[in-house]
């Protein structure tokens, strides 16, 4: 190696080494930003969180229904054909947003609702405000029946297959993207 | 130093201003964390309650534990874990129970499965690849600085300006050794403190500070108390004869736990006022939670001899009670307790945990609760007031007060206890029409309790008005029926209401096994046999 050669070097500036740290530190920011886009963007959500009743059978708690107390609703009932099952309170504002995909999907599918945490009366006054896709409505007043279920907020959806097993939850509203890329296609896989 | 380790600190200083930008700009609200309100007194038991709820994230805000988090999730969560530590289940168990529900995400500590290996393998995948990197290059280089210093002096000269690296000999090496090791205890460090897999929550400072001025607040009343105590006992050193303030002391030695003080002062007192009721049940009351409450032979000794004087002392009721309890004697202590439910004001302030203790007494003794006569509303004792009053004003009084209620039912027809009361209210006032229309509410607004319907329907009977109600009846009827088909008094309005539908096969039979059940030879049997031929 010559003077002019090294001086050469010297002015392109600082070498592969030096970078060598910020490479691998750009590689794990990487995956972090897209994380953090994809959450941005709605693809990705950290607050659905895995449900413990997926691929066991639904919980057979007796339900009393919002119309009677007395009668009540056993979910495993409803075997030989796909459900939907949908935690809902007329004090949840997300519940609102999702009624006309909860219309939509009742075309489709069998859909028992829950109602969380909520007054009869004011559960009434919601279905008829923002209307009734409900095939049937059962009543949790103290939340005991959401902590079987596991539930962590309403709205929350599970699909449960002609079966009985649970095969999906979705926590948080049904959007347009869920119910199309989601929610759909499960309950078309369970025909 | 080597060209990787100075990339190395560029890198780390670069990391640190985008985490530190991040943090900042995100918002960062400190939400105003309240103290659990459900607090156990066992403080054994709640202090095991704080540890686990340190340990388990709230779902909803899923950065907090529930023991920091105001969501309502946290607070059902807190409740569930300390109901479980009062059934006597272990940490372990209760942790079992609620993973079992919401999965391994609700706990800081995640146990090790597949989808846990990246949590905790990857910072020391990416320890472990970042050392031996920057001990690789480290050796390249110094393998070839010591080339280049063999071969080619000037080549030295000038890497030795630009590059202290190149500097050779033992104290350079040593620097350099020790800026790697530095370098790597520090990222060690740090994901030690900050990052690992199973740190918990870091709760608020404002929350911190919190909990120091309650634990404040407590030494302070503390302080108060024992001053109370103090003051109290000098009281009855200076005027000795003087009961109230033996009674006073007493009462300021069980507001500071002094159980010794209070028992003494309530035997000084018993021997002054020579055995009175009141101050006896007060001692068999202190000796008792002397005992960590277990009523205690010298108690119930008390309790025996106040009750044969006067049945109605209520704290005395209320302790025999609970020594039924205590022997298990379930249906004993719910017959003693209900009888002081019916002796008791409708707003004295045990009713409440009397309402509470005769609930777990049923429950434990598996004995349902039939006829429980629900002689309670705050009118009860507003009605007594307006006794002494004049007619006029005391029906005016009344008038308001109904009206007040009703407008506020119609507000919130949830309220079974504002029905109920308006209910009584209108029966009290003489207007059983309305009477009937407000406890046929309170029915629909708990069609569990087969109380409020039985209520209700004997309401609409007592009334006269079984014609016009004849479609609420058959309502009310038809859930009772379903809650209790067996129970006597049901058996024999649902046999009235079958009569008045013209059922009259339905009737006869209903009130046949109605009297089968019933003891012979009393008033109502005959009624009833009356009634049946009637038919």
């Amino acid at each position: 190696m010559t003077n002019e050669s090294n001086k050469d070097a010297r002015r392109t500036g600082p070498k592969l080494p030096f970078f060598l740290p910020m490479i691998g530190f750009l590689i794990l920011a990487s995956f972090a930003a897209t994380a953090l886009f994809a959450t941005l963007s709605g693809n990705r959500n950290p607050e659905q969180l895995p449900s413990v009743l997926i691929g066991k059978p639904v919980p057979d708690t007796p339900i009393p229904l919002l119309d009677d107390g007395l009668a009540t609703l056993t979910l495993t009932d409803f075997a030989g054909k796909p459900l939907l099952v949908n935690f809902f309170a007329s004090w949840c504002a997300p519940c609102r947003a999702e009624a006309p995909a909860l219309a939509q999907l009742a075309k489709n599918v069998t859909i028992i609702g829950i109602a969380y945490k909520d007054k009869p009366a004011d559960t009434n006054d919601f279905l008829n405000q923002f209307g009734n896709p409900f095939s049937a409505i059962g009543v949790d007043r103290d939340g005991r029946l959401g902590f079987t279920w596991g539930v962590y907020g309403v709205p929350e959806n599970y699909l449960i297959g002609s079966d009985g097993t649970v095969l999906l939850r979705h926590a948080g509203p049904i959007d347009r993207r869920v119910l199309n890329e989601v929610l759909i296609p499960a309950i078309e896989g369970t025909k | 130093m080597s060209i990787v380790i100075r990339g190395f600190c560029v890198t780390l200083l670069l990391a640190t201003c985008i985490l530190v930008g991040t943090i900042c700009s995100g918002r960062m609200t400190p939400a105003l964390a309240i103290t659990a309100e459900e607090m156990l007194h066992d403080q054994k038991l709640e202090s095991r309650a704080r540890e686990l709820s340190k340990q388990l994230r709230c779902l909803v805000c899923q950065n907090q534990s529930i023991d920091d988090s105001d969501a309502d999730l946290a607070q059902d969560l807190r409740r569930e874990v300390r109901k479980q530590l009062m059934a006597g289940a272990s940490d372990d168990e209760i942790i079992e129970t609620l993973r079992g529900k919401y999965g391994d995400y609700l706990l800081f500590n995640p146990p090790l499965s597949t989808s846990t290996y990246i949590l905790w393998l990857a910072p020391f995948a990416v320890f472990i690849g970042g050392a031996s990197l920057i001990l690789a290059v480290q050796r390249t280089r110094q393998v070839g600085a010591v080339t280049g210093q063999a071969t080619n002096q000037p080549h030295k000269a000038i890497e030795g300006s630009g590059c202290n690296a190149s500097r050779s000999g033992f104290g350079s090496k040593y620097i350099h050794f020790t800026g790697v090791v530095l370098v790597l205890v520090a990222s060690l460090g740090l994901y030690l403190i900050l990052g690992r897999a199973d740190l918990g929550d870091q709760p608020l400072a404002q929350r911190q500070a919190e909990i120091e001025t309650a634990a404040k607040a407590e030494n302070q009343q503390a302080i108060t108390l024992a001053a109370a105590l103090a003051r109290a006992k000098q009281r009855t050193l200076d005027e000795p004869t003087n009961i109230g303030n033996w009674l006073k002391l007493a009462q300021a030695a069980a507001m500071a736990d002094d159980n010794q003080t209070e028992i003494g002062a309530l035997k000084t007192a018993e021997e002054m006022t020579d055995g009175d009721d009141t101050v006896k049940s007060m001692l068999a009351e202190a000796l008792s939670r002397a005992a960590g409450g277990q009523i205690t032979v010298p108690a119930r000794n008390l309790i025996a001899s106040v009750l044969a004087r006067s049945p109605n002392e209520p704290r005395a009721l209320y302790l025999a009670g609970l020594a039924a309890y205590q022997d298990k004697d379930y249906s004993n202590a719910l017959e003693i307790w209900q009888h002081l439910q019916s002796v008791s004001m409708a707003d004295a302030p045990w009713m409440k945990l009397l309402d509470q203790n005769i609930a777990d007494a049923a429950a434990a003794g598996g004995i349902d609760i039939p006829n429980r006569q629900s002689s309670r509303g705050p009118t009860e004792a507003d009605i007594l007031a307006a006794r002494e009053m004049n007619n006029n004003d005391r029906y005016a009084m009344i008038e308001e007060m109904v009206n007040n209620l009703a407008k506020k039912m119609a507000k919130n027809p949830d309220d079974v206890e504002g029905w109920r009361r308006l209910g009584r209210a209108y029966e009290v006032l003489g207007r059983p029409e309305d009477a009937a229309s407000a406890l046929v509410s309170a029915a629909d607004a708990s069609p569990l309790d087969i109380d409020q319907q039985v209520t209700a329907l004997q309401m609409i009977v007592t009334a006269g008005l079984d014609k016009q109600y004849i479609t609420q009846a058959s309502r009310l009827i038809k859930r009772a029926k379903m809650l209790a088909p067996d129970r006597l008094d049901l058996l024999f309005l649902r046999g009235h209401f079958a009569k008045l539908e013209g059922n009259k096969s339905k009737a006869h039979e209903l009130w046949q096994s109605l009297l089968r059940q019933l003891p012979a030879d009393t008033p109502f049997a005959d009624n009833l046999k009356a009634a049946i031929a009637a038919l």
